[in-house]
């Protein structure tokens, strides 16, 4: 093999394509807890913002008064929602649409 | 991590702990399929192929043997799954003969990794199969072999031929090695 294409072979193995990360998971465990009006308007989204919005309407319900007892499973899902909502292109949108449910 | 070396992985077990023991086997080797459907399959209904390739491991578990690493078992049901998909995608390209076939474009400011996924769709399935396995998976050329059925000698000319072809299109677009 001639230097070049060990040159090569190298560049290759350094320049390992990145794979797309997975989608978030917890997104349909999400729309499951959700009153059906909601997820309608959570699919015309159809976008990352979709969980975003989610993400802010379940903290809203789940930190409102008069609420069931804490779910650890659903802050977990909210921790990892959460993550989503600082994503670069989640705009002001989602507050809106906070604001109109 | 489990020691999935085992081909006894699934036997003697009841249906909930079957199932706990299928979840860990994803949790292994998730990525493992992700990566080969991606690079093999390209990005198109990547989260289906990696969906169909669990149920496919799921549904043969019964025919493992242990004649092969689990790994090796794992890489070759991902990279049939990639395949399949990639021919269905060329046969629905074949049929769409009013569109212009797609061109890559390389952008100045694609970054090399990026060029080199877009330069490995351009090989043939056989040799892309070859050049991802080696250089991104890191396996072996007899590992490749057994996992793509295919004589080592006739995986080591794929490789050469598709890093040939590789290497001259990544230079058209302007990266030299």
């Amino acid at each position: 093999m001639s230097e070049q294409d060990k040159k090569f072979e190298d560049l290759l193995r350094a320049n390992r394509p990145a794979i797309p990360a997975v989608p978030p998971a917890e997104f349909e465990a999400l729309l499951e807890r959700v009153s059906p009006r909601t997820r309608w308007y959570v699919y015309g989204l159809k976008s990352g913002l979709a969980v975003a919005t989610l993400a802010l309407i379940l903290t809203w319900q789940s930190t409102a008064p008069m609420k069931t007892a804490p779910d650890p499973e659903l802050d977990a899902l909210l921790n990892e929602a959460a993550i989503e909502m600082f994503e670069p292109g989640v705009g002001s949108d989602d507050w809106d649409l906070y604001a109109a449910l | 991590m489990m020691d999935w070396a085992l081909p006894t992985w699934f036997s003697g077990l009841g249906q909930a702990e079957r199932d706990a023991r299928f979840e860990q086997l994803y949790l292994d080797h998730a990525g493992l399929v992700r990566s080969v459907v991606y690079l093999i399959g390209g990005e198109s209904d990547l989260d289906d192929i990696v969906q169909e390739t669990f149920v496919k491991i799921w549904r043969n578990l019964h025919k493992f043997e242990g004649r092969s690493l689990a790994r090796t078992w794992i890489y070759r049901i991902a990279v049939n799954s990639a395949r399949d998909h990639w021919r269905k995608l060329a046969r629905r390209r074949e049929n769409l003969t009013a569109q212009a076939p797609e061109k890559s474009v390389a952008p100045a400011d694609v970054e090399t990794s990026e060029l080199i996924r877009r330069g490995l769709l351009e090989l043939s399935l056989e040799q892309r199969e070859a050049v991802a396995l080696h250089y991104f998976e890191g396996l072996t050329l007899k590992e490749i072999a057994q996992i793509v059925n295919a004589p080592e000698g006739t995986v080591k000319t794929r490789l050469y031929h598709g890093r040939k072809a590789l290497q001259a299109w990544l230079q058209e677009k302007g990266i030299e090695s």
